[in-house]
């Protein structure tokens, strides 16, 4: 009793509280709360159809009555259902004023909860004072009675409407005006007789039906994104790549309503609800989980590695220690947890190696079986790892440090290329411009990412999984050693592109893996020159052993600049013959090329295979001009980049020496061309390389000549008057003067060959001729390379292996920031990804949190490391409410999506709103998402509506009427009341508004 | 003003329609009809005015030649302005300008990066390219547009402040240099006026 004695009331009355002041002895409420306590306890246990009690209760006799309309004997247990009544009757003249009948149903309600009991009590009421009816009464809900079969229906007099339910002691037109009795006597100002039939004139009543469904599965509701792809019909729940959105449901329960008639057309007082000429109007309400910051598990992880962020810039501020320095003060010696693990690594590296090869070899089917196998046992650690579990809290089941198998499991998954090669969603085989395309086409931003699906992604994406900083840095080491594995077996990596063309969008980690792939390739490129030029070689030398000599004199060896006269008389030694003798070369080289592979041509210097400049014949030879191939200058990252703009913009340095610096490039296109173009002059090479030069309008000619006679002549007196000076000088730049490599050689006319340099490279001192008479014909496989392969890649491995853990991080989390928002912008059908990372979804409003999310990225997320003290953790917090938004709607719209698969209209107005109007063409759909359990669903479907075994989880009863409110002579205005009856609750509302809806 | 602020600009076409020629006009004053075929790039610095302020362009002088595309490909990276440059009595050089633009859609990084287009010898009188027609170009790709001739210093100056304006007006520029200061930056600080640098510009 004294816990119930603290109990306050709050009624709807004037008064404010019912107030207990002495606390040492029972007070009379708490006597009458005793004595129902007795009254409902022994009704309870005895279940008698009516008894009656008699109380006493502040100087009034209240009597109270329980009355079950259907006997109790014939009450089977498939109908269970009650109409109980605790019946109050006052005394005729001078009934209990409202608050005294507010303290009597408190007492009720503390008295039913203190007895477990779960029956509504309804406070009956005098016929003249319908006023005094107290809307609110709930049975207190036990989930033990919830468990028992004891489940009541509890029914509401107005509800035998229905007449097959209808029991012997009631009447239709009774119920209905009870109800309406109320209805009357709260909206009234003054309760008249006379004014009743008007009122009665004015009411409808609407019946509305509620059937829930909730308790929906916690995996299914993800796939919405099957649905639209009509080849994969169940998507892989384990095919995520990472964890986002609810982990379960995030629609709590789905109200499938039903009101007839619709509240809008006008009622009839006595209507059959089965009856299909009833118009009926169906809605569906939808109720959302309560969001909260430990449900979006996506966001969860980004806040995780955020953290780490924070933690290892702090470290940055303090010692500024390296990521093998942090390790070992962590006891984690990265050689020691390898070791075990290594031999099995690299073994199944050359496992994976061998498989791509062979992949269409049949031998290896068993092989590849295991290994698919394998992937099966990767998901499911990175399940474990991962953030999913039933656990709410998901983040607390990721390791603080993944164990050495963990991480061998995360590797395997990551060097494994889980997709068939030939797939178009393979990512060797999209596009690089598709790859490298910002996340939101019409948004450029300057945060560096990485290409969605390649290797850093993925590596990135797997960091949300581990929790701490010490496990990602342990992490990044073990991916270094595979990326050094790579490299030492000449290996390229997976998922990363291997081509010269490195983005300035991607962030450096990707770049300096690129640039290993691209070292790959070229060390790759240069061995196979090397092999093919020894074949080579060795067939000349069985088949000519003049041809050893021939090529010595030709410039094929590999000492440094022979002064540019030699070389001349050299070629002019080899006189006539010399054209011979490359014919009868060329006829050997046809030979070799028919036994050997395409790459002889870059051994073979004037062979057909060439591409050549069509049309254009060389000045002093009879062959179109071959284009020749050079060597690439190699890509640059970003540092490199800057370190080179650094040198090049040095203001100290002169002209000279920049221009020295980049005419390396320039002297190893001269190499090859002069090696593919035997007998080639420097205007043959103008008019390959630079083409404006070459000029071929004859009145520009002209123009040309006659302008190079003028300088001539002024040269010439110049010269004069230098010669009084000083004569012996120019007798050494005379030669260079003498700039003529036809050799005698008599130039020919037409195919192109028409046109002289023009005015800029005419001169004979310009850097363009100089380089040119340094150039020897070498070819570009024994030039002294432009890009050296294993110092590139020694540095860029060297920078993989020394990164700052703060650096690693950012470029972690800026990878992580910008992809998220590509994933979730990207439509399936609209992308060239795969479907994995094309989250996004055609529906206006998730376009907007997508760009507001990007947008506040762009803004928040420093371009550069800041500050240890700088950081301000609140000013990220925008990121991640962005985020948790985007998580939020996400999850309720795939939700939605897979409960209404294709009924648009329905889910934007859920999504929307939450709640959706049902149109007579969505019916079928949504019944049968509601009732498709129930076994004869068909059948019970043909009466059109619901099927008639199913009872509806709340029924509602809605009156509405007109009346002149507050004054007798005010304005008539629409009123609503709602009843509203559920297994645990009977609430009563009205309400007094001007709307009519 | 305490603001350091320094950009840089660079000049991109096909070969022979004289970027150099341009540079030098505008940086030295001089012009030279057998000037070099440039290879790679050249660099120059070089000061104009702005509303009364001195702003420092870096000029990155290109050569256009295809085969230096590779090598010059990254000197995109930062560059607050790009000068694409045609000769208006070549019409091959004005189209291919959309290569060109492609190539800075590919290397160029900066969001607010703002495009000039200037047709070039226009003193000579064999003109392929009537003035109109580089205009609708230049707007249709959002471009600005000046004609000039480095020859008879036409347009020159004008071409490099109105690019130094366009800069400095557009937001990210002015607002900070946080998003600019990975790029080298030869810091030199932007001074008040001073006379005796009037009537300097050429």
């Amino acid at each position: 009793m004294v816990r119930s004695s603290r109990y306050k009331h709050q009624h709807d009355g004037n008064d404010d509280f019912f107030e207990i002041t002495d606390y040492t002895q029972a007070s009379s409420w708490e006597n009458l709360i005793a004595r129902l306590e007795e009254i409902i306890q022994s009704s309870c246990e005895s279940r008698k159809s009516s008894f009656e009690h008699s109380i006493q209760y502040n100087n009034s006799h209240y009597q109270l009555v329980y009355i079950s309309p259907i006997n109790t004997s014939t009450l089977n247990k498939s109908e269970i259902s009650k109409i109980s009544k605790l019946k109050y009757n006052a005394l005729r003249d001078n009934g209990p004023n409202v608050t005294e009948l507010s303290t009597l149903l408190s007492a009720f309600s503390i008295a039913l909860h203190n007895c477990a009991c779960y029956l509504p009590a309804f406070v009956g009421f005098d016929e003249k004072r319908y006023e005094n009816f107290i809307g609110y009464m709930y049975a207190p809900i036990s989930s033990k009675s919830l468990e028992n079969e004891d489940h009541f229906f509890v029914k509401f007099a107005t509800e035998s409407i229905i007449l097959s339910t209808l029991s012997p002691n009631q009447n239709i037109a009774e119920s209905f005006e009870k109800q309406l009795k109320i209805f009357y006597s709260k909206i009234s100002v003054d309760p008249d007789d006379r004014n009743w039939d008007q009122f009665l004139n004015l009411s409808t009543t609407s019946t509305k039906y509620t059937y829930i469904k909730g308790n929906w599965n916690d995996i299914d509701w993800r796939n919405a994104a099957s649905l639209s792809s009509s080849t994969s019909s169940s998507v892989d729940y384990d095919n995520e790549i990472f964890r986002w959105g609810y982990p379960m449901d995030p629609i709590n329960e789905l109200h499938y309503c039903v009101i007839s008639p619709p509240i809008k057309s006008t009622h009839i007082l006595e209507n059959d609800f089965q009856s299909s000429q009833t118009p009926k109007s169906w809605f569906v309400k939808v109720l959302f989980r309560k969001p909260h910051n430990s449900l979006f598990q996506l966001s969860i992880g980004v806040i995780n590695i955020f953290t780490s962020y924070v933690e290892s810039i702090k470290l940055m501020s303090q010692y500024n220690p390296s990521i093998q320095q942090i390790l070992t003060d962590y006891n984690l010696n990265k050689t020691s947890s390898t070791n075990p693990s290594s031999s099995s690594k690299q073994k199944y590296q050359s496992q994976h190696h061998n498989k791509t090869q062979n992949a269409s070899d049949q031998n290896e089917y068993n092989d590849d079986d295991n290994q698919s196998q394998n992937y099966k046992g990767t998901d499911s650690i990175l399940k474990t790892m991962g953030t999913f579990t039933k656990s709410l809290a998901s983040s607390l089941s990721s390791p603080l440090i993944p164990t050495s198998r963990e991480l061998e499991q995360l590797l395997q998954s990551l060097f494994t290329d889980s997709k068939d090669p030939s797939d178009i969603y393979h990512f060797d085989n999209i596009p690089e411009e598709d790859l490298n395309a910002p996340p939101l086409t019409n948004k450029s931003t300057r945060i560096k990412r990485a290409p969605i699906d390649s290797l850093f992604f993925s590596f990135s994406l797997m960091c949300l999984n581990i929790q701490s900083l010490v496990g990602v840095l342990l992490f990044w080491s073990e991916f270094v050693d595979e990326i050094k594995w790579h490299w030492e077996h000449q290996i390229l990596i997976p998922r990363t592109f291997s081509s010269s063309h490195i983005s300035v969008n991607n962030c450096l980690i990707f770049q300096k893996l690129q640039m290993i792939n691209y070292c790959v390739k070229k060390r790759h490129e240069y061995q196979n020159y090397q092999e093919t030029e020894e074949q080579y070689n060795s067939t000349n030398n069985n088949n000519n052993n003049e041809d050893n000599d021939n090529s010595n004199q030709n410039g094929w060896d590999d000492e440094d600049v022979i002064p540019t006269t030699p070389t001349i008389k050299g070629k002019e030694e080899g006189g006539w013959d010399f054209d011979e003798q490359l014919e009868g070369l060329d006829d050997q080289l046809e030979k070799s090329n028919l036994l050997n592979n395409e790459q002889q041509e870059e051994i073979d210097p004037v062979s057909n295979n060439n591409k050549k400049l069509t049309g254009q014949y060389l000045l002093y030879e009879d062959r179109e001009i071959n284009i020749p191939k050079t060597q690439d200058f190699g890509p640059m990252t970003d540092d490199m980049v800057n370190d080179h703009l650094n040198e090049m913009s040095d203001i100290e340095m002169t002209q000279e020496k920049r221009l020295e610096l980049q005419t390396v490039t320039l002297l190893s296109d001269m190499q090859s061309f002069k090696y593919s173009n035997p007998g080639c002059v420097f205007e043959d090479f103008i008019r390959w390389h630079s083409n404006g030069d070459w000029i071929t309008k004859p009145n520009e000619m002209e123009s040309i000549n006659i302008r190079l006679k003028q300088l001539k002549q002024e040269e010439l007196d110049k010269q004069k008057i230098a010669d009084e000076f000083t004569s012996d000088q120019y007798d050494e730049i005379k030669p260079i003067d003498e700039f003529d490599e036809s050799k005698g050689r008599e130039r020919k006319s037409n195919y192109g060959r028409e046109g002289c340099l023009s005015l800029r490279m005419a001169g004979n001192d310009t850097i363009w001729k100089k380089t040119w008479a340094k150039a020897k014909p070498i070819p570009i496989s024994k030039q002294k390379p432009l890009f050296d392969f294993n110092k590139q890649a020694t540095n860029a491995i060297s920078y993989l292996e020394n990164i700052l853990p703060s650096d690693l991080i950012h470029q972690i989390m800026s990878v992580i920031l910008t992809s998220i928002a590509t994933i979730f912008s990207n439509e399936k059908n609209k992308s060239n990804l795969s479907s994995e990372y094309c989250l996004g979804m055609d529906f206006q409003p998730m376009r907007q949190l997508v760009e507001k999310y990007f947008e506040t990225v762009n803004q928040t997320w420093p371009s550069q490391i800041p500050n240890y003290e700088s950081i301000k953790s609140k000013d990220f917090d925008p990121i991640f409410k962005t985020l948790q938004d985007i998580e939020n709607s996400y999850s309720k719209l795939i939700s939605l999506k897979t409960k209404f698969s294709k009924l648009n209209r329905v889910i934007y107005n859920l999504y929307r709103d939450g709640c959706s109007d049902i149109l007579d063409n969505e019916f079928d759909s949504v019944s049968y998402l509601f009732f498709n359990e129930i076994d004869d669903y068909e059948y019970e479907m043909e009466n059109n509506g619901i099927p008639t075994s199913i009872q509806p989880n709340v029924k509602e009863y809605i009156t509405r009427s007109y009346s002149p409110r507050p004054y007798k002579t005010s304005q008539i205005m629409p009123h609503k009341m709602y009843t509203h009856i559920s297994p645990y609750e009977c609430r009563i509302a009205t309400s007094i508004s001007e709307e009519d809806i | 003003m305490e603001e350091e602020k320094q950009y840089k600009v660079l000049l991109i076409g096909d070969s022979d329609v004289g970027k150099t020629s341009i540079v030098k006009r505008f940086s030295d004053d001089t012009f030279d009809e057998e000037v070099l075929t440039t290879i790679g790039v050249e660099f120059k610095m070089k000061e104009v005015k702005v509303d009364g302020k001195k702003v420092d362009l870096c000029i990155w002088d290109t050569a256009g030649q295809e085969k230096f595309r590779a090598l010059i490909s990254s000197y995109y990276r930062g560059a607050h302005g790009i000068i694409l440059t045609y000769d208006v009595t070549k019409r091959d050089t004005f189209e291919n300008l959309n290569y060109w633009l492609n190539e800075v859609e590919n290397f160029a990084n900066r969001s607010n990066l703002v495009k000039l287009l200037v047709g070039n010898k226009i003193d000579k009188e064999n003109r392929e390219i009537s003035r109109e027609e580089g205009a609708e170009f230049a707007k249709k790709k959002a471009m600005l547009f000046i004609e000039c001739s480095a020859k008879t210093k036409i347009g020159i100056q004008q071409a490099f402040e109105e690019l130094a304006q366009k800069i400095i007006e557009s937001p990210q520029n002015t607002q900070s240099s946080s998003s600019s200061s990975q790029q080298r930056q030869k810091t030199v600080k932007i001074e008040e006026e001073e006379p005796q640098y009037q009537g300097c510009s050429c």
